[in-house]
């Protein structure tokens, strides 16, 4: 099967005063339809820089991305932008909601961004799916102020597989939240994953969270230097992670 | 500290910045030019006056005798007379028309000692020159005229032929009457108009200091007791025109006002979104051991940098505003304005109110970061701006409009403009009070009261606007739909900051709207106003009286069905001057003419034409609290009447001294002593009325009368509005350019304050040009909005304007004029859709892996 989103040699480098920050140099990676994985590794070693590339947030400074069949880094900004409306969803780790829409409209986002009428049957229907995948039904009409932390990471979840998108990418979407809380946006994501085969590709610095992928990509001064398989479990136990970890210098 | 916050801010610091000292530049400008303006009135009548103290009149129609005119020069502490001749009358050269112009006829030498006129080119008239004459130098230059040009002038008997001898320069007395003025000697003035040798309309007089004027007054009225007469003072010239001239700086406090209200909120709001960002920051300076105090001043001190800046570049911008009004106003009133030296009065109020308001508006949000607790600081999760609740923008829009109206106050005592609530009529030869809608101190404060309740009803109105611009988009629904459903969400949002904008949008709107709706009001009311006095096809006027006959040989012109001679005179009623006019009643009844307010007219008429009664215009009734069945003594320089109030009628015609009181011309004769007619009002036969002025014109000219419309009677009305409106509009539309400018500046800001929903919208699939379309669809929501806000709010102001100001009376209803709705829809839509522009092209350039990234 042909991966649904594959990078090659991709650096990023950023201008920073009168230096440079060579924030990704040179990194390749493959990703499966439905799998999970996640990017891990210190502060400042690049994880955000290649979430964003991967997702068309951002432009490589060499290198492509592939996203479903679709060279998304050479793609102009009008293009790109309605190919993340289209097949990507975003968690980031804080501010994932618009104030002023209320969750189901926050939900329905994608869809009003591409013009469509969010009552309308269809688009409803898969509105109140999302909704429902992380138990927010009942709290669907409440704005993002009148929703706690764990709340507010959830309706990010739904609003980002709510499109069925090719992939889902979630940048520390638990790094604000207290340890039974992220455990819980964990359990979410994951379930989307083994319920709807949702592809997930998630940036983290706990153990906890990375436990749930398939795969882990280790990165240091923005290369990939250890990949850990884990493999698709129900239980999702941190302590064998975190010893791979802490051999890696972690 | 401060200093280093704004730093970090450049954008919202400069817009700020911008924000006060667009207030401070109006209100230094405004202020200037009303202090330029005062003193060009000063300086004009002053120049009008010359070395004068005095100006003995002639009352009514009758002139100053030779002995009168000697009397004055013998009196003891007048030191110097200058008898003149000074009348209106119409200058021809050859066939061609130069339209109406005010003969002067002076003694060179005597006029002389008391004006400093200077001559352009050509020579002084001699005392013996009949035939020449002198013209003011634009005058000529319009008519092409120049020394040696010969004009002919129409007088009492016929035509008379000058030659000009020089061209006065544009100063001084030549500026009187706006220039249209034909000095000549006084024996060739007298000849002209057929006066008696000696005799003169009016006598100038300088008074010796050491007497001084009132002794001469007193001793003037002892011995002048063979006629009646009117003294005026040059310090009664000076305040008439310093009345007309007033109302214009009143309007750009008005403005001004606005502006500053508008510019407070900005500062309360930029201070307060740095408070909001900087909660952390805050927190940790608190855990750091700042106590609340030196937190205050930290905010304070931020606002003392932003005030300080906005009004230095304020005040420099007010004095190239103030030259450049000073221009515009100059041009409008026909008074000379120049801007000499800065007031120094106008720079201290703009920079005290720049620095007072900036800082009053920064109180709360310092008492805001003051309450920031130092936990603010270690707290986990996102330090979440709390949305600004409604409450709070109110009551800072409330505290500052205090101020701002409280410091107008002050403003408005100094610059010594008492409230001006309805133009004093300087402007109106005719006495009809110009209501002047937002002249003045009152107008500053039911600015800001208006202000404040847009503000209040926004929310409701942004709703409503919203709606509106959906129902509107429906076929492009497709289209528009995330930019509609975001910039409603975003405006639903934040209804207090949005409220300020939307507020002076309104308000600018409403001034256009209201401006508009009493102009036409008023102009349909004069309209209505003439057809009701004169209601003929075609009115021929005499320079002076004529006897009633000539009125048969226009009877005789072919296509005229009637004449109605009409007799206009001054009258003087308790002792002040009044108009009237003498009417063969059951003529002028049945041309229709008259409304009688709640009574029978024909037994009005009918009262009127038994004798002994008189007809009483509402606005005189009202000057003098007459009523039917009162009695009215009128008196006029050859006898008196006592007659019976037959009826109140709506208008009479208007004279020089308001409006006439109808009188029959029997009793006029008998009475009065007063006979012949001033114009003859023609009714042509249905459909023979082409060509009419044509024909009633050659019967006219040999008795030195002229045909003009009927509502040439009332002309200089009409002229006096169209220049006050003139003036109301600039400032109408300025407040519309600086509310659009508040637009740039709040939506800027949003926009600011908003980068990271933005990246997130971005991030989701919103494209550039749908972030573009989102601001600008916000602005013109905001703008629509604006816009009925102006509409009705106009339209109320205009009625109770109309309402409360107008002398015009109940007739002059306010009459909702569809262009000027459709101005206010167009400035106010697009008008903000243009100052969105800016906002739209930051809000489409937003980074979005930067803006995603969490600070
Ligand atoms: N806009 C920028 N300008 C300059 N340097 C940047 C910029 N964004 C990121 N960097 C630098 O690039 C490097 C990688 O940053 P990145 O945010 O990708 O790291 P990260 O792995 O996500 O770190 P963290 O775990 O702290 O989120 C860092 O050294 C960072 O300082
Ligand atoms: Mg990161």
């Amino acid at each position: 099967m042909p991966p649904i989103l594959e990078a090659r040699d991709l650096a990023r480098t950023y201008r920073a005063g009168d230096g440079e920050v060579r924030a990704l140099q040179g990194v390749s990676l493959a990703v499966q339809p439905g799998e999970f994985v996640a990017l891990m590794g210190p502060s400042g070693s690049g994880k955000t820089t290649l979430l964003q590339l991967l997702g068309g947030l951002d432009r490589p400074t060499a290198g492509e991305v592939v996203l479903d069949g679709v060279t998304i880094s050479s793609l102009d900004d009008d293009a790109a932008t309605k190919l993340r409306r289209d097949r990507t969803g975003f968690v980031f780790q804080a501010f994932n909601l618009v104030p002023l829409l209320s969750a189901r409209e926050n939900v329905a986002l994608p869809f009003l961004l591409a013009g469509r009428d969010p009552r309308d049957g269809q688009t409803a229907a898969r509105v109140d799916e999302a909704l429902a995948l992380v138990d927010l039904a009942a709290k669907a009409d409440r704005r993002p102020d009148e929703l706690a932390f764990g709340e507010q990471q959830r309706v990010a979840i739904a609003r980002a597989i709510a499109g069925r998108p090719a992939i889902l990418f979630a940048d520390e979407p638990t790094g604000n939240l207290d340890y039974a809380t992220g455990l819980e946006i964990m359990q979410y994501l994951f379930r989307s994953c083994a319920e709807r085969g949702q592809t997930v590709v998630l940036v983290t610095h706990d153990a906890q969270a990375g436990a749930f992928a398939d795969r882990v990509l280790f990165l240091r001064d923005g290369r990939v230097l250890e990949e850990i398989r884990l493999g698709r479990r129900a239980e999702h136990p941190a302590r064998p992670l975190i010893e791979r970890l802490a051999q890696l210098g972690q | 500290m401060g200093w280093r916050w704004l730093r970090r801010r450049p954008l919202r610091t400069v817009l700020t910045i911008a924000g006060i000292a667009v207030g401070v530049a109006l209100v230094v400008a405004a202020l200037s030019v009303d202090a330029a303006v005062a003193d060009g009135a000063a300086g004009y009548a002053a120049a009008l006056s010359g070395r004068a103290d005095l100006t003995v009149r002639a009352f009514g129609e009758g002139t100053l005798s030779a002995g009168t005119v000697g009397t004055i020069a013998g009196t003891p502490g007048v030191l110097e007379t200058s008898p003149q001749v000074r009348r209106p009358t119409f200058a021809t050269v050859g066939t061609t028309t130069l339209g109406a112009v005010t003969v002067v006829g002076v003694d060179p030498a005597a006029d002389r000692a008391l004006h400093d006129e200077t001559l352009a080119s050509g020579a002084f008239l001699a005392s013996s020159d009949a035939v020449g004459a002198l013209v003011p130098l634009g005058w000529a230059r319009a008519h092409g005229l120049s020394v040696g040009s010969r004009l002919s002038l129409v007088g009492a008997g016929g035509e008379a032929t000058v030659t000009v001898r020089g061209l006065l320069s544009d100063a001084g007395p030549a500026l009187a009457n706006g220039g249209q003025l034909v000095y000549t000697t006084i024996g060739a003035a007298r000849s002209l108009f057929g006066l008696d040798p000696g005799a003169a309309d009016l006598v100038e007089v300088r008074v010796d200091p050491a007497v001084g004027v009132a002794q001469v007054e007193t001793r003037l009225g002892t011995r002048l007791t063979s006629q009646p007469y009117i003294l005026s003072t040059a310090a009664d010239a000076a305040a008439a025109l310093g009345g007309a001239t007033r109302d214009v700086g009143s309007g750009l406090l008005v403005v001004a006002a606005i502006v500053l209200f508008v510019g407070a909120l900005l500062v309360s709001d930029a201070l307060a979104m740095s408070v909001g960002e900087r909660t952390r920051e805050v927190g940790l300076l608190r855990a750091a051991g700042a106590t609340r105090g030196q937190v205050h001043r930290m905010v304070l001190e931020e606002a003392w940098w932003l005030g300080l800046a906005g009004t230095v570049l304020g005040t420099i911008a007010g004095a190239g505003v103030a030259v450049i009004l000073a221009s515009a106003v100059g041009s409008l009133t026909g008074a000379p304005v120049a801007i000499g030296v800065l007031d120094p009065g106008a720079l201290i109020v703009g920079v005290l109110l720049g620095v007072l308001v900036t800082l009053v508006a920064a109180l709360e949000p310092a008492w805001r970061a003051g309450r920031v607790s130092p936990v603010e600081a270690v707290r986990r999760g996102p330090a979440l701006a709390a949305p600004v609740p409604r409450i709070r923008s109110i009551a800072v829009a409330g505290a500052v409009a205090a101020v701002v109206g409280v410091a107008a106050l002050a403003a408005g005592g100094w610059a010594g403009g008492a409230p001006v609530l309805a133009g004093s009529g300087a402007g109106s030869t005719h006495g009809t009070a110009i209501p002047a809608p937002v002249a003045g101190l009152g107008g500053v404060l039911a600015v800001l009261v208006l202000l404040l309740t847009a503000g209040l009803v926004s929310p409701l109105v942004l709703r409503l606007a919203g709606w509106l611009v959906s129902v509107v988009t429906l076929p492009v629904r497709r289209l528009l739909r995330p930019e509609l459903r975001l910039a409603r969400g975003a405006l639903a949002h934040d209804p207090g900051r949005i409220a300020v904008s939307l507020a002076a949008l309104g308000v600018g709107l409403g001034l256009v709207v209201a401006l508009a709706g009493v102009a036409q009001g008023t102009r349909r009311a004069g309209e209505a106003w003439i057809g009701d006095v004169a209601p003929a096809d075609a009115a021929v006027v005499a320079i002076s009286p004529v006897p009633v006959d000539f009125g048969s040989d226009l009877a005789g012109v072919a296509g005229v069905a009637s004449v109605t001679p009409v007799r206009l005179f001054d009258v003087a009623i308790a002792g002040r001057l009044a108009s009237a006019m003498a009417v063969d009643p059951a003529a002028y009844e049945a041309l229709g003419a008259l409304t009688v307010e709640g009574g029978d007219r024909a037994a009005a008429f009918a009262a009127l034409q038994a004798g002994g009664a008189a007809l009483v215009p509402q606005s005189v009734a009202d000057r003098f609290g007459l009523r039917t069945g009162d009695l009215l003594e009128l008196r006029t320089a050859q006898g008196e009447a006592r007659l019976r109030v037959a009826g109140i009628v709506a208008h009479g015609i208007p004279g020089t001294a308001g409006e006439s009181v109808i009188v029959s011309a029997t009793d006029a004769v008998r009475s009065l002593g007063i006979a012949g007619a001033s114009l003859f009002l023609v009714r042509a036969i249905p459909g023979a009325a082409s060509g009419l002025t044509a024909r009633l014109e050659t019967a006219a000219t040999p008795y030195a009368m002229s045909v003009v419309q009927p509502s040439a009677i009332g002309g200089a009305v009409t002229g006096a509005l169209d220049r006050t409106f003139g003036l109301l509009d600039l400032l109408a539309v300025a407040a519309v350019v600086v509310a659009a400018f508040c637009i740039v500046d709040v939506l800027a800001m949003d926009v600011r304050q908003r980068v990271g929903e933005l990246g997130l919208l971005r991030a989701a699939g919103l494209t550039r040009r749908q972030a573009w379309r989102f601001v600008v669809v916000e602005a013109g929501i905001l703008g629509l909005a604006g816009a009925l806000l102006g509409i009705v709010g106009g339209v109320v102001a205009a009625a109770a304007v109309l309402f409360l100001g107008g002398t015009t009376g109940p007739s002059a209803a306010i009459e909702v004029s569809v262009g000027a709705v459709l101005v206010a829809l167009v400035l106010g839509i697009g008008g903000s859709m243009l100052a969105a522009l800016y906002p739209a092209r930051i809000a489409a350039r937003v980074e979005v892996a930067r803006a995603v990234r969490v600070e």
